[in-house]
Formats: C-alpha cells, sequence, structure tokens
C-alpha cells in the first residue's frame, strides 16, 4: 500500500504524458509494421462445452454449447455476473482449459493448449516480480528466441507508448498498481498475438486509473487492429469499449448486440439514447434494474 | 487464480491415485531399507521388520537398561520420561516465549533493545549450552527440560512478536472504538489473532525438541530415551538403536498428529 | 521529527539519547556483563570438583581458560605443546582454537553445501513430476520427523569417528530440510504466473529457467539460512559424540572433567560462528532478492512505522 502512495506521483506523471502520445496520435515504425497482420484472426467457438469436477465429485458445467465467433479486429467485450462463464470462456480461447466439447478456431486452425497467438492480460498480478519492467515487456519475445537488439527496440517502443519509458529499469515493486498493469499490457502487446484476451485487467484498480488504462488499451488496439476478447464486470467499461458486448449467464450466451456509438466514447455519446438503451438492458440481465436501487438487495450474488 | 485451473477428469478416481501413490511411497522408503539391510553386515544395519520386532520385544523390559539400573526397565519407560520431558519443556518455554513476544511486539523501546539479540539467538545451536548446563546442574531430569525450554522460548518469542506484529491494526482499532478495555482487547482480539500464527512456531519448536532432549539425554541423565540410545551404541546394537530411532519417530509423528487435530477443532473459524 | 536546530546538551536531551535503540543495545550488552560479574564474584563463588569456579568470571575466562586452550595444541608454529611438558602460551590458544575451528568450518560447510547441492536438484526433479511428488511424500513427510539428533549415534556406526562421518550427517539434515523447502516453494509458485508464461508460447524448459527458478530464490535463500543453523546444531552433535577434531572434541574433554571455564568459552565460540556465518551468508546472498517486495518493506518500515495506537489517540 505505502508503495503505491509513494509512486503515484510518478504515475500521474506519467499519465498526462501517456495522454500527450495518444493526442499526437504518433505512429512508431514497429507499430507500423504490426498494422499489417494476419488477414483472418477470426476466433470461432463451435459447440464449446466445459465441464468441471467438484471435489465432492459433483458435474459443474460452466459453460454450455457456446458458438461464438469473434470477427478479425473486433473489440468484443463479455460481461456476467461472476461465477457464470466469462473466465471459463476466456480460458478455453486462451488454451489455458481444454473444452470437454466443441472445438476453438483461430483463423482456419483449431486450437489445442497455450500459444504465442494469444496474448492473456490476467486478473491477477502476473508481471513477473524478478525481472525488470524492461525485461517483463520483453519476455515473451525473449521466449521465442528474438536478439537483443530486436527486442530492446520493441520494448521501446511499447514502454513509450504506455508511457512507461521511464521506469524500464525499475524493479515491479518499485511501481505502483496501475503502473504494474501497464507493463501487463504493453507485455502483451509487444509479443504481437493474432488474438489477446483480458481478464477483468482493470478490476482491482481505482476508478482514475482504471478510466487512464482503458484509453491506453483502446489507443493500442486501434494502432494495432488485433481481436480482443474482453472479459468486464463493469457495464460502463463494456459501453466505454466495445464494438460488441455479449452477456454470459448460466454457461450460455443470453444476449450478443453490437456496439454502434461513435468514438471517442465522450460523456455526450455514452448518455444518448442509443447508450442509455443497451446500459438498461446489459444491467437488467445483471439482474439490476435502473432507477430502482433497492433491487441490489433482492439479487442472488 | 481460476486463470490456471486445469480440467481434471474424475477427481475421485484421482483421489484413489493418489492415496495408492502414497502407500507405494512408504514402500518405496521400506524396500529400500530393506535393500540397504541384505547388503549391509547386521552389524551395520538390520532391516525395518528386525527393528520393529526388537522394539516390541523390549519395550517392557531390556536386560541390558536392567543391567544399567534405570528405574524404568524397558524402552516403554525411557519413553515416558523423554515425552514428560518435551511436554513440559515446550509448554513452559512456549507460554514464556508467547508472552514475551507478544509484550515485545507491543512495547517499543524493550524491543528495540531486545530484538537482535532474540534474533541472533535463534540462529545459534542452543545445544551448545547443553554441556554447562550438566555441570551446573547436574545429572537431573530437570537439566534438558531447561534446555528445550530456553530453545522453545526463543523460537515463539519471535514466532509471538512477528504474528503480534502481522494483526493488522485495524482489529485492535476496532475493538477499541466499540470501547473495549486492554485485558478485553488481549483475550479477544490478540491472542485468537496471533494463535494460528504461534501453532506453526509450536509445530517446529515440537519437531525440533525431540531431537534436543533425545542429545541433551546422551549427554547426561538419569533416564530418557537418549540414555537408552546411548547404551546401546556402547555395545553397537544397531538393531536396538534403530528400534528408538523408530520409536522417537512414531512419538513425534502422533503428537504432531494431535497438535494438529487440536488445532482444527480451535481454529475452525479459519 | 528532529528538525530542531543543535542545541547544548539539556539534560532531557541526554536522558533521550540514553533510550535511543541503539543505546539500548549497547546498554543491555552492559547489563549483561555486570549481572555476570556480580553472580561471579559475590552470588556463586563456589569451586567446582576440577578446582575451577563453578560461575566463572569474564576475566577468569579471558586470562585463565583462554590460556588453557593452548592444552589442546599439539606444538609447531613456535607454540610449545603443554601436553609434552611444554608451557602454556597465548599463542598457544590461539593456535588451538583457530585449528579447531577449521576443522569445525570445513566440516560445515562440506555438509551444508552438499546437502542444500543435492537437496535442490531433487527437489526440481521430483517437482516436475506430480506422481514423484506424491510417492514421495510420506517418506519424506516420516523422515522429516526422525529428529536428526537422534540420528547422530547411527551415524558414529556407519561411519566410525570420522571426519565423512560427521559431513554426511550434517549433509543428510541440510539435504531433507532443502528438499521439502524446494518442493514447497514451487509448489507455491502462484498459479497465474505460470499461466502467463504458457501463453506467450514459453516451454517447459523455459518455464522452469525463467519463472520457477527465479520465483524460489527467495525460498531457497531462506532454506539456506535455515541449514546453516541446522547445520551448525548437527556439527555440535557429531564432534562432541565422537570426531578427531573440532571445537567440539574440546568441549567434550573439558565437559568430562567439569571444566567450566573452558565449556563456556567453547560454547560461546560455537554461538558466535553461528551467529557470524549466519549474518554473513544473509548479507552475501541479498543481492538475489533485490527484487522482491519485502526488500523495499525491509528499506522503508522505519520511515513509515506508523504505531496504531497512537494514530487513534
Amino acid at each position: 500500500m505505502k508503495t503505491a502512495r509513494i509512486s503515484s506521483q510518478k504515475s500521474e506523471d506519467s499519465d498526462s504524458s501517456q495522454a500527450a502520445n495518444i493526442s499526437a496520435g504518433r505512429t512508431t515504425g514497429a507499430l507500423q509494421s504490426l498494422g499489417d497482420r494476419a488477414p483472418n484472426a477470426d476466433v470461432r467457438l463451435d459447440a464449446v462445452s466445459v465441464t468441471f469436477m467438484r471435489s465432492n465429485g459433483d458435474r459443474v458445467t460452466a459453460i454450455e454449447n457456446v458458438d461464438l465467433t469473434v470477427k478479425t479486429g473486433e473489440l468484443l467485450c463479455v460481461i456476467g455476473r461472476s461465477g457464470e462463464g466469462k473466465t471459463t470462456l476466456l480460458n478455453v480461447v486462451a488454451g489455458l482449459v481444454e473444452p470437454s466439447e466443441g472445438r476453438v478456431l483461430v483463423g482456419e486452425r483449431e486450437i489445442h493448449g497455450t500459444g504465442a497467438d494469444r496474448g492473456v492480460i490476467f486478473q491477477g498480478d502476473a508481471v513477473y516480480p524478478w525481472m525488470r519492467v524492461a525485461d517483463n515487456v520483453g519476455f515473451g519475445l525473449r521466449v521465442k528466441g528474438v536478439r537483443r537488439p530486436e527486442r530492446e527496440r520493441v520494448v521501446d517502443e511499447y514502454l513509450e507508448l504506455v508511457g512507461l519509458s521511464h521506469v524500464a529499469k525499475s524493479w515491479p515493486r518499485e511501481l505502483s498498481g496501475g503502473m504494474r498493469s501497464r507493463v501487463a499490457v504493453a507485455s502483451v502487446f509487444a509479443n504481437d498475438p493474432e488474438v489477446l484476451l483480458a481478464d477483468e485487467p482493470f478490476g482491482a484498480l481505482d476508478y482514475v486509473t482504471r478510466r487512464r488504462l482503458q484509453g491506453v488499451m483502446l489507443d493500442l488496439w486501434q494502432r494495432t487492429g488485433k481481436t480482443i476478447l474482453f472479459v468486464t464486470h463493469d457495464v460502463e467499461e463494456a459501453l466505454l469499449l466495445a464494438t460488441r458486448i455479449i452477456v454470459v449467464g448460466g454457461g450460455h450466451v443470453l444476449d450478443d448486440r453490437p456496439v454502434n456509438l461513435a468514438r471517442p466514447r465522450d460523456e455526450e455519446v455514452l448518455a444518448s439514447s442509443e447508450a442509455v438503451e443497451t446500459r438498461r438492458r446489459l444491467l437488467s440481465y445483471l439482474g439490476l434494474e435502473p432507477g430502482a436501487g433497492s433491487a441490489v438487495g433482492q439479487t442472488n450474488e | 487464480m481460476q486463470a490456471a485451473s486445469t480440467v481434471r477428469a474424475g477427481n475421485s478416481h484421482s483421489r484413489v491415485r493418489g492415496i495408492l501413490l502414497r502407500l507405494a511411497g512408504v514402500g518405496v522408503l521400506l524396500g529400500f531399507w530393506q535393500l540397504m539391510a541384505v547388503l549391509l553386515p547386521p552389524s551395520r544395519l538390520v532391516g525395518p521388520w528386525n527393528a520393529v520386532s526388537d522394539l516390541v520385544h523390549h519395550y517392557n523390559n531390556d536386560p541390558l537398561i536392567s543391567f544399567f539400573g534405570f528405574s524404568a526397565a524397558g524402552y516403554g519407560g525411557l519413553m515416558y520420561f523423554t515425552v514428560r520431558n518435551v511436554i513440559v519443556g515446550v509448554a513452559v518455554g512456549g507460554l514464556c516465549g508467547v508472552v514475551g513476544g507478544v509484550a515485545l511486539a507491543r512495547t517499543e523501546r524493550t524491543r528495540a533493545a531486545t530484538e537482535p539479540a532474540l534474533v541472533t539467538l535463534g540462529t545459534v545451536p542452543i545445544l551448545a549450552v547443553m554441556p554447562l548446563f550438566v555441570i551446573w546442574f547436574g545429572v537431573a531430569s530437570y537439566t534438558s527440560v531447561i534446555l528445550v525450554a530456553l530453545y522453545t522460548t526463543i523460537l515463539l518469542a519471535q514466532y509471538a512478536m512477528r504474528a503480534a506484529e502481522n494483526l493488522p491494526p485495524i482489529y485492535e482499532a476496532r475493538a477499541k472504538t466499540c470501547g473495549a478495555r486492554m485485558g478485553t482487547r488481549v483475550i479477544r482480539v490478540l491472542v485468537p489473532g496471533v494463535m494460528p500464527e504461534i501453532l506453526g512456531g509450536l509445530r517446529v519448536a515440537l519437531a525440533f525438541s525431540w531431537g534436543l532432549e533425545v542429545f541433551a539425554e546422551t549427554l547426561g541423565a538419569p533416564s530418557g530415551l537418549g540414555q537408552g540410545i546411548q547404551i546401546l551404541s556402547n555395545t553397537d546394537n544397531v538393531q536396538g538403536i534403530l528400534a528408538i530411532v523408530l520409536l522417537i519417530a512414531a512419538v513425534a509423528l502422533l503428537v504432531d498428529a494431535l497438535l494438529m487435530a487440536a488445532a482444527r477443532l480451535l481454529f475452525r473459524w479459519r | 521529527m528532529s528538525n530542531a536546530p543543535v542545541r547544548p546538551l539539556s539534560p532531557r536531551r541526554l536522558a533521550g539519547s540514553l533510550i535511543s535503540p541503539v543505546a539500548l543495545r549497547l546498554e543491555m550488552v552492559v547489563l549483561l556483563a555486570v549481572t555476570w560479574e556480580l553472580v561471579a564474584h559475590y552470588a556463586v563463588t563456589r569451586i567446582g570438583t576440577s578446582g575451577e569456579p563453578i560461575f566463572p568470571s569474564l576475566e577468569y575466562l579471558a586470562k585463565d581458560s583462554f590460556l588453557q586452550m593452548s592444552n589442546y595444541w599439539s606444538g609447531g608454529w613456535g607454540a610449545p605443546s603443554p601436553g609434552n611438558g611444554g608451557t602454556q602460551t597465548y599463542l598457544g590458544a590461539v593456535l588451538a582454537l583457530a585449528s579447531a575451528s577449521f576443522a569445525s568450518f570445513g566440516r560445515l560447510f562440506a555438509g551444508v553445501g552438499l546437502g542444500f547441492v543435492l537437496g535442490v536438484v531433487l527437489g526440481l526433479a521430483v517437482s516436475a513430476s506430480k506422481a514423484a511428488r506424491s510417492v514421495l511424500s510420506s517418506p519424506v513427510h516420516f523422515l522429516r520427523m526422525v529428529p536428526f539428533l537422534a540420528l547422530a549415534p547411527l551415524f558414529e556406526v556407519w561411519f566410525g569417528k570420522s571426519d565423512i562421518g560427521a559431513i554426511v550427517f550434517i549433509g543428510y539434515g541440510s539435504l531433507v530440510v532443502t528438499f521439502v523447502g524446494i518442493v514447497n516453494a514451487v509448489g507455491l509458485v502462484p498459479a497465474v504466473q505460470l499461466a502467463r508464461a504458457r501463453t506467450e508460447g514459453a516451454t517447459r524448459r523455459q518455464i522452469y529457467r525463467w519463472v520457477i527458478l527465479p520465483s524460489i530464490v527467495p525460498a531457497m535463500r531462506a532454506t539456506i539460512l535455515v541449514i546453516i543453523g541446522l547445520g551448525w546444531t548437527l556439527d555440535v552433535a557429531a564432534e562432541m559424540l565422537g570426531a578427531q577434531s573440532g571445537l567440539g572434541v574440546i568441549m567434550e574433554y573439558a565437559l568430562r572433567f567439569a571444566y567450566t571455564g573452558r565449556v563456556i568459552l567453547v560454547s560461546f565460540v560455537y554461538l558466535v560462528y553461528a551467529a557470524a556465518s549466519f549474518y554473513a551468508v544473509q548479507w552475501l546472498t541479498g543481492w538475489a532478492i533485490r527484487w522482491h517486495p519485502s526488500q523495499a518493506k525491509a528499506r522503508r518500515r522505519r520511515r513509515f512505522s506508523v504505531k496504531p495506537a497512537l494514530a487513534l489517540k
């Protein structure tokens, strides 16, 4: 906690420099090459079910017979209540969980197990504490056997894009929670996956930091055009980021709707009638009737 | 954490497999022991079965031990002495250590003065002062108890201090805002809060105390398994030594299991 | 707090400096020494059967007992051997202690080093296989619960009164503790860190090298510190039960004739060595965990320590 408080000053500095980067719309060399990505990075789930076995022997179906296609370049947000299959859905695509039935395809390939073609930003803190910030961002490249000069070039690019160049040589423990999240985001983008998966990556951050990181994420997505599957429990976050939102509940896809709001999605856009209507629908799926605060107590959370 | 949960089919199946693997482990240990016993002459090592049968035969009466005039004529009697000493030593030392450690954690000055000494004492072989105790207190039953108690005090004082430090301050603050007095805060908040961590220290202390007690006994004691080992090793009776070692291990495992069972009962809220 | 300008020494400031942590520590040492002297001179003045005081004073320890250490010097390097009719010399005492210390340190580091290296290799190998972990869990738990010190006579029977016996004994204890420590630490590597490595395409080998190994470094360091302490205890035991050289031999001899002064002196040397080797290893290995979050906390603890009780008032 103390560490976080100490570095929050630094964090804010870097945030303003970050904002400057984005507004200047600077495109860097590495990103131009990343722009020419593989033409087909569609993610397709084909009748996928995942069944777990509890320790007492009960079978639990986390997701059941899900068909879903995420088109190349889409930013799909997955929302739903906790424990109803969001994370499992993401883990199946990541290859961390094998489907009990059905298959998962990326492009034309059926996938089994994890692979560097699908990068994950985890819910927990997966930044390696024993690697300096730059080494953390370059980890995936090192795994691939990319040579040091090339690695350093890419790492520098992404550290600058997320506004962390000044702490490249720091240990993660010297960073605030928000800065560590940026390291995680930069690490995944630096590895240049075809598909990017994010599991409530900013859930543990305070409101201001979360808003800033959403900005960083949007910026990187717009520059690289990656396919992104973004799991969140926050309806506002989904409205801000998504090109399309699905609602998962009880192991099924309950709703699937495009979000055609204009960008940048400022307060005005998010207050438009279309946004209000979408928000109302989404909240009702989560068991929250808008305008009825007392209803919160009646949900079985 | 969820992210890395991998699916494993048939959990009840895998539990059976786990038990079988553990049994196989016991078999591996016994098999290795038996194999070494076959390869080595009986003056160096005997098999597990011989050691167990020696233990059974001499539990109540061992001519060699009676010959040396101990009141206890078998391993069982020697064991009673050792167990009593360890329990008394760990109990006394544990109480001193916990009270002292918690008090130190809450009194800044005394703690600043004593903490480095305490930490340093925790790193040194307390066993090295046993000869001095033998000279000072003689070959008495309480000499080794003092050693065990000293060791336990030093260890548990450190555990208690760390536990009291790690207890979130808001727990005591909340009790204070509810108007709880000092005594209530200690009994209702501090003690239950630090107990689980102290239990870990108690386990460590207990596990090491068996060896400490037994070795202290070999240096000078009126009875105990350590004296038994000493007598048997003077006559190169490997079978007897192994039997006593098995007995100590069995007692240590049993007491540890009892402690854990008691802890599960006490700390159900964990 | 202390941004006040320099003032002349007032009684109040003097009192304040007397209760600063460092001063308190020094005062503790002085208090202990004074108490010891008072007890030796006034409370316990009895002379034991060996003709030595049962509670020797510090000056007796420093002069007489220390000089008597030369009895354990076998001659050479300009110091005669009192055992062969020579006189007791301080040089002889220093040489006797030094050679005994050399033997003890040699055994300790050989045993601890051997046990640690084998323990790490075996621990990592077993961690790689879930089945191997299950098979070995109960035997290792059993071996962990067999008190090491109780095994000392067995090692004496197996290896005789030799250096090898002592080294193997210390090595065995270190091996078991290290093995348990490593297997535990590998099991505690956060699942999310392993998952990240997998999703970035790391192979099993790369995961071991870049994730598991660095992640268990703090546990390895903690294990080394534990086995240094354990190693000294086992060393004391092995030397007192039967060794040809080392501090324990002097101790055993002094105990047999109830030479209190020498027993105290040797115990003290043991304690100093154990503490010194612990702190030396702790200091030398500090760089290996400089990345660890606990390091930041340790450095900032003084600056940020807030007394909860004070904060509430």
